[in-house]
């Protein structure tokens, strides 16, 4: 199979862990230059570079953390040293703290708002100078923000707002050529598994009519059309990857 | 480039849009698909490219909203099938006025009864992991003056799209539906289509793909 992201140049913010991981390997795989942010697993950052793809010409890390400016304007240099310019970016990094109404502390709602949309406007905002004509921006939103959760009532808003960010940026940016889309992930299995109870375990799995949970690689394989030309004509959408529920 | 390989995977395309069936063919052809076209008339040049394309595809005429034309479409299928692509057709547009039961049932037999006859004709030859993809059109969510009849079939597609996909999901089967935008090329919308039959998307199922350019 040919690579068929070669010479592209992409940014993966949370890009050594979950989905990011994935994703920063499979491109690696495709070809691209690949920066993978992460804020502060300098562990898992050690395990993503260690894979054969990971060639170490044209794939780095960076730690920096985005939520601050001075995190941005850092990520921002290393983009600027290593790739020249972004062709992909991918905003994936989010924190993922289910929590009852009733239970949900103020700083806790303001950070799941933050860490999971506000953050991924800004990250976009402090790259737009180094993003290239003819680009591809894809939020990593969540398959449950359309449909709903208990306890995820933060989690899913700030997911659920993606799409709105999604449609509009991608009208924006439309005339530069760059298309902007959101995929959203079912409950999906990273390298860490799933972390879930047996019985919790089975219930969703009998939910999911292809009878097996999303891995972070289908996810990642999703990014990659959506960053690749095979999407040309798609632009402002919310795909998503979670087995049919 | 594309990175899609589809070679030794046989794949079924059938529908009544010309230009959507042409272009599924040929990228379905060009990434190593052995491919049974069908379209309900003739079309002498699309059986000619998939002769240039090399392989043994088939071109054959039937009215897939027929089940006998379905029959025919089957009979040209030799062993499982892999892959299934429908495409209605443009959705044209009549006045609420000028909607008389024929015109509507034309319009819901073209794309709905279509897709349901072919993917239950096909359904037994189904290969484990096989990817049906119907291509529909926005109109069913958008709307349109004077399109109520292709908005109602499009719309429809979404749920027999997500209906389909729990239904054929535990054996495997995933069922995604690409809703095209007016003016997209059918090039573009076979570019997804190209994905969506691939392994790349075996985590997509009961999904709609809306290839509008973001309009």
């Amino acid at each position: 199979m040919a690579a068929y992201l070669s010479g592209r140049r992409a940014v993966v913010t949370g890009g050594t862990r979950g989905v990011g991981r994935a994703t920063s390997l499979a491109l690696a795989r495709e070809g691209a230059s690949v920066l993978a942010c992460y804020q502060r697993d300098d562990s898992a950052a050690a395990e993503l570079a260690a894979h054969d793809e990971w060639a170490t010409d044209r794939c780095h890390a960076v730690r920096a953390d985005l939520r601050t400016a001075p995190g941005r304007a850092r990520l921002v240099a290393a983009a600027r040293e290593h790739l020249g310019g972004v062709d992909i970016l991918v905003n994936n990094l989010g924190t993922y703290r289910p929590a009852a109404l009733d239970a949900l502390s103020a700083p806790d709602l303001t950070d799941s708002l933050h860490d999971n949309l506000t953050v991924h406007i800004v990250v976009t905002q402090a790259l737009l100078g180094l993003l290239a004509d003819g680009g591809a921006v894809v939020n990593i939103g969540a398959g449950m923000a359309d449909r709903g959760r208990p306890e995820h009532v933060a989690f899913t808003a700030a997911k659920a707002g993606l799409a709105g960010f999604t449609r509009s940026l991608a009208k924006e940016l439309a005339p530069r050529g760059i298309r902007v889309n959101t995929v959203a992930p079912g409950v999906v299995e990273t390298e860490r598994g799933i972390d879930l109870p047996p019985p919790v375990r089975a219930s969703l799995l009998s939910a999911i009519p292809l009878r097996r949970f999303v891995t972070a690689t289908d996810v990642a394989d999703v990014v990659l059309f959506l960053a690749s030309d095979l999407a040309v004509a798609v632009a402002g959408a919310t795909v998503k990857v979670d087995g049919g529920i | 480039m594309t990175a899609i390989d589809l070679t030794g995977r046989r794949a079924l395309v059938v529908g009544t849009a010309h230009d959507a069936v042409r272009a599924c063919a040929l990228s379905l052809a060009a990434a190593g698909a052995t491919v049974v076209a069908a379209i309900d008339g003739t079309a002498d040049d699309l059986e000619r490219e998939l002769k240039e394309a090399g392989g043994d595809h088939r071109l054959v005429c039937a009215d897939v909203t027929r089940p006998d034309g379905v029959d025919v479409v089957l009979e040209a299928c030799h062993g499982a099938v892999d892959i299934v692509v429908t495409a209605g057709p443009t959705p044209g547009s009549t006045p609420l006025a000028e909607l008389t039961p024929d015109v509507w049932r034309r319009a819901l037999d073209s794309t709905l009864t279509a897709a349901v006859l072919v993917v239950r004709g096909v359904r037994p030859r189904l290969a484990a992991e096989a990817s049906i993809v119907h291509i529909g059109s926005t109109l069913g969510s958008r709307g349109e003056a004077g399109a109520s009849a292709g908005a109602a079939a499009a719309a429809g597609l979404v749920g027999l799209t997500r209906s389909l996909a729990k239904e054929l999901g535990p054996d495997g089967v995933r069922v995604n539906l690409v809703a095209a935008g007016p003016a997209v090329a059918a090039e573009h919308v076979a570019a997804v289509v190209l994905f969506l039959a691939s392994e790349r998307a075996r985590g997509a199922s009961g999904e709609t793909f809306i290839v509008d350019g973001g309009e």
